[in-house]
């Protein structure tokens, strides 16, 4: 059953050069309890996209388009104090690079403390009990709660901030680079962690990513966006098993694997193409090494093709 | 080859930021202001006045204005309006050369300090330090009181006071300078201290040297106000300053508008004319403005 | 570094200042035109051995090392040598007039300083409005007129024309007036000169204050504690306001400078018997032993006053009451 569900969202930012088109017509839906990945490189709509889902997008951004259904409830109809209302205690994020994402004059205690006490009816007695038990949850000792945010590495800064954002027992979390610009052992003990919180808390989750070991690791359903749009969609599995579209095909060919032998790294040529003025057709066709006459003219239109949800032409 | 080259580049970039200068409306206003005072200043003679030091004779003491003294006459029978055009002399060349004079010291010590850091820069820190911790009023007060009322001397003592900080302001665009990395591409190819220093981090530090002058030239304007007003200024000339210290002195403040009301007037709207172009030059060089405004 | 060892710090840089100022002091004052002696004592019947008497006695027959010494020695006493004009002791001077000017100027920036950060940071927090907009412009304009000439404008529209307030000083003269009567005399007397101060310098609060809630703003932080679901007003005081704040404080030390100047302008217009109106007194009647004096106070209590509110910024901020990171 599905808790999320985006059908047709445009998101479209109003430039002096004209509106360019960060999210252009994108559909997916997750079900309950299953962790959906979002992959593409920089620049291809994902972090819009991960924070319209809770309505952050800023002028000169605007949600032009579509639905975005959570729990039954179309999110871009709400009024602000509705959505203020959701925000931490049903829909929650951790947001990429914690550095500077905690007040530096506030005990780290404290701040979770406050998001308790705004969304439940307790005393501040048992708030701090339960602030103290999520920071135990993720690892951090509960004595450390007294301590402020520049006492804190940058690791132990996102657990904080993971257990700010689970300790309201939240529907939905949404993940943006959750790892990126940590160290490598950190990377490895912060996903550990994520996984070990879906499986206590029964969390749905959004994973944004440009690194495909995360998705890996972590989710169930992939979705690849490119330039706004997605372009191939199916569960993790089958995506590196057999990926259909030639952009994914790519990225994954663009991983280098430590076993196996040597090759030349691959990249893809070329650079991602300004949502101002977006190519004709497929927006993927001038970087694409198959690109056919059809593929300059018309866009693709997303069908099934076995498991997975493709848009491409040659496929068709 | 190469130095014409980038003498072009650096004259498009010129012609570039004054196009911007322009469209911005504060910044217009401001010249605006600053135009018509030059004018005044410059053409003083032209403009229906006399010898502003000129007293006058009895029955003309405290007149308001009438068609023969457009802004009527003080207690010694001056011509307040020649008064004000010549006032507007004092004013600009003031605010000027002691501007010119401060960003220029306070430019050197800043690039040095930023540019060579460790000790040299430690101690001028603090020397940099020290002088702005001490109150600038009486400071000024103590200098011009102590050196005498010299037109000369106001302007030293307005320098003196003044250039701690702009040296604080060129030390931390040359430290953060520093740290680009062009300035490491050019140490590879083995550029010298003087070299760098004057050939790359000093044109990008102008443009900052430029707006900071314009502030300082406020701060200036300001100072000789004060200073006259208390009775340090130049008696040989005539500022603004020093006709609201007469105006002051003789008592007569209470009747005599005329003669209050235009040199405050004048003080205040020149040192917005200039506080309107320095803002308009904070902005045209504050980066994301091409972008924001369209450009 | 821990508060402890930052609280030293500034006190022994303090003190370091001091002893500078007081340096600076002597030296430009040797600098002054004429010969002290003759200047106190104009009567032409004192001989030439009383005169080198009173040399002796004022430490001026020394070499400049020894004037120096000697300069120290009567500081440390709290000796800040002899009016010229009025025949006693600078100290004297000084200390009968040093409260008028406190309380008009701790009423003033107090005022000052409480309403210009409120609105500061209101205007941050409602960008771009209209009433941002207003507040903005009013603050620049202000900010461009010299404190004396708010001071000419305001006494010539309220006092001379309006005679709504009184035209200077600090009690009407000869009223006889004593306890709340005489108290309210004085606060009447206060309104106009506190009111060019507070004025004069709301602009800076304001100003600061707006930019430094746009700062703030931009700061992930906020975004998080929006994501988080607070409430505005949670997140205005907690987040926005507690740290756009600590800049403020900052620059308050740095901005007790210009509160000097406006003192002596604002007090010299409305005659108010305090200290900033004894530097123009000093200056018209040529007295440097004077002058010398309001200098080091008035220098001294800048760099106290720092002092006070740098140790106030260390105990706010946690990053420095705390220290660094720990693992």
């Amino acid at each position: 059953m599905a808790l999320l569900e985006v059908k047709n969202l445009k998101i479209y930012y109003f430039t002096r050069k004209g509106p360019a088109k960060a999210v252009d017509g994108i559909n997916f839906s997750i079900d309950k309890n299953k962790t959906l990945g979002l992959i593409g490189e920089s620049g291809c709509g994902k972090t819009t996209t991960a924070l319209s889902l809770m309505r952050f997008v800023k002028p000169p951004g605007r949600i032009v388009k579509g639905k975005i259904v959570f729990d039954g409830r179309n999110i871009i109809s709400m009024s602000n104090e509705e959505i203020r209302l959701l925000r931490g205690k049903e829909i929650s994020i951790v947001f990429q690079g914690a550095q500077n994402a905690l007040n530096p004059v506030m005990t780290i205690e404290k701040q979770i403390i406050e998001e308790i006490l705004e969304h439940e009816s307790v005393t501040e007695d048992e708030a701090r009990k339960r602030a103290r038990n999520q920071l135990n949850l993720v690892g951090i000792g509960d004595e450390r709660g007294k301590n402020y945010p520049h006492e804190f590495s940058g690791g132990m800064k996102q657990r904080v901030m993971i257990a700010m954002a689970t300790v309201c027992n939240p529907k939905l979390l949404i993940l943006d680079e959750p790892i990126t610009g940590l160290d490598v052992i950190v990377q490895r003990q912060i996903l550990n962690l994520i996984n070990d919180l879906k499986a206590k808390l029964q969390l749905t989750t959004v994973i944004i990513a440009h690194d495909l070991s995360v998705i890996a690791e972590t989710c169930d359903k992939v979705a690849v966006m490119y330039a706004g749009k997605i372009v191939e969609q199916a569960s993790a599995v089958s995506l590196y098993k057999n990926p259909m579209h030639p952009y994914s095909q790519a990225l994954i060919e663009a991983y280098p694997s430590i076993k196996g032998e040597k090759k030349k790294l691959k990249s893809i040529p070329g650079a991602p193409p300004r949502l101002v003025t977006p190519p004709p057709g497929c927006r993927f066709h001038p970087r694409c090494p198959y690109a056919a006459d059809i593929c300059r003219k018309e866009e693709p239109i997303m069908r099934e093709k076995g498991e997975h949800l493709v848009a491409c032409h040659l496929l068709d | 080859m190469t130095i014409s080259l980038r003498f072009l580049r650096r004259l498009k970039k010129l012609r570039e930021f004054f196009s911007l200068l322009v469209r911005n409306r504060m910044g217009l206003v401001g010249l605006a202001i600053i135009i018509f005072f030059l004018i005044l200043a410059l053409f003083a003679p032209f403009l229906r006045t006399v010898n502003p030091t000129k007293v006058g004779t009895s029955e003309n003491i405290l007149l308001p204005p009438s068609s023969q003294f457009w802004l009527g006459t003080d207690d010694l029978a001056k011509d307040v309006w020649s008064q004000i055009v010549y006032g507007s002399r004092i004013s600009l060349t003031v605010g000027f050369l002691a501007a010119i004079i401060t960003v220029f010291t306070g430019s050197l010590i800043g690039l040095i300090a930023g540019f060579y850091g460790g000790k040299i820069g430690e101690v001028l820190m603090r020397i940099v330090d020290f002088f702005m911790m001490l109150p600038m009023l009486p400071l000024m007060i103590v200098l011009a009181a102590v050196l005498g009322p010299n037109i000369w001397n106001i302007i030293f003592v307005i320098s003196i006071v003044s250039w701690p900080t702009t040296a604080r302001v060129i030390r931390s665009q040359v430290l953060s300078l520093k740290e680009r990395t062009f300035i490491e591409a050019a140490r590879c190819i083995g550029a010298s201290d003087s070299l760098l220093m004057f050939g790359e981090i000093l044109p990008n530090v102008v443009p900052i040297m430029f707006a900071e002058s314009v502030l300082m030239v406020t701060e200036a304007i300001y100072a000789e106000a004060v200073l006259s007003f208390l009775g340090l200024g130049d008696p040989m000339s005539i500022s603004w300053g020093m006709m609201l210290h007469f105006a002051f002195e003789s008592g007569t403040m209470g009747k005599a508008f005329w003669w209050v009301l235009p040199p405050i007037a004048c003080i205040v709207i020149l040192i917005i004319g200039f506080t309107f172009l320095g803002t308009a030059i904070t902005d045209v060089l504050e980066p994301g403005y091409k972008e924001a405004h369209g450009f | 570094m821990g508060l402890k060892e930052f609280v030293v710090k500034k006190i022994i840089a303090a003190i370091i200042t001091i002893f500078a100022i007081v340096s600076v002091n002597f030296v430009i004052f040797r600098m002054a035109p004429g010969d002290p002696v003759r200047m106190m004592f104009k009567d032409p019947r004192i001989s030439g051995e009383q005169m080198q008497l009173i040399r002796e006695k004022f430490g001026l027959d020394k070499p400049l090392w020894g004037q120096f010494i000697f300069y120290l020695k009567e500081l440390s006493h709290g000796e800040l040598g002899l009016s010229f004009w009025q025949r006693r002791p600078v100290r004297e001077v000084i200390a009968e007039k040093i409260p008028q000017t406190l309380l008009l100027v701790l009423t003033a920036l107090a005022i000052a300083m409480i309403s210009g950060t409120i609105l500061g940071a209101f205007s941050g927090w409602k960008r771009g409005t209209r009433v941002d907009s207003f507040i903005l412009a009013l603050s620049l304009t202000m900010y461009s007129i010299p404190a004396f000439s708010l001071g000419i404008i305001l006494l010539l529209i309220f006092a001379y024309t309006l005679s709504i307030f009184p035209l200077g000083g600090m009690t009407t003269p000869a009223s006889g007036l004593t306890g709340l009567g005489y108290w309210k005399d004085v606060l009447w007397h206060m309104c106009l000169p506190a009111f060019s101060i507070v004025m004069w310098y709301i602009g800076e609060y304001v100003l600061l204050t707006r930019s430094s809630m746009l700062d703030t703003l931009r700061k992930d932080y906020i975004l998080t504690a929006r994501a988080k679901g607070l409430k505005e007003s949670t997140i205005l005081i907690n987040h926005a306001l507690r740290n756009a704040l600590l800049p403020v404080i900052t620059i308050t030390g740095v901005n007790i400078g210009f509160a000097v100047c406006g003192v002596i302008e604002v007090e010299t217009v409305f005659s108010w018997p305090g200290i900033g109106r004894l530097v123009y007194d000093a200056v018209m009647k040529r007295d440097y032993p004077l002058l010398q004096g309001l200098f080091l106070v008035f220098a001294i209590s800048v760099v106290l006053a720092n002092l006070v509110i740098d140790l106030i910024y260390g105990y706010i901020d946690p990053r420095i009451k705390v220290g660094g990171e720990k693992k």
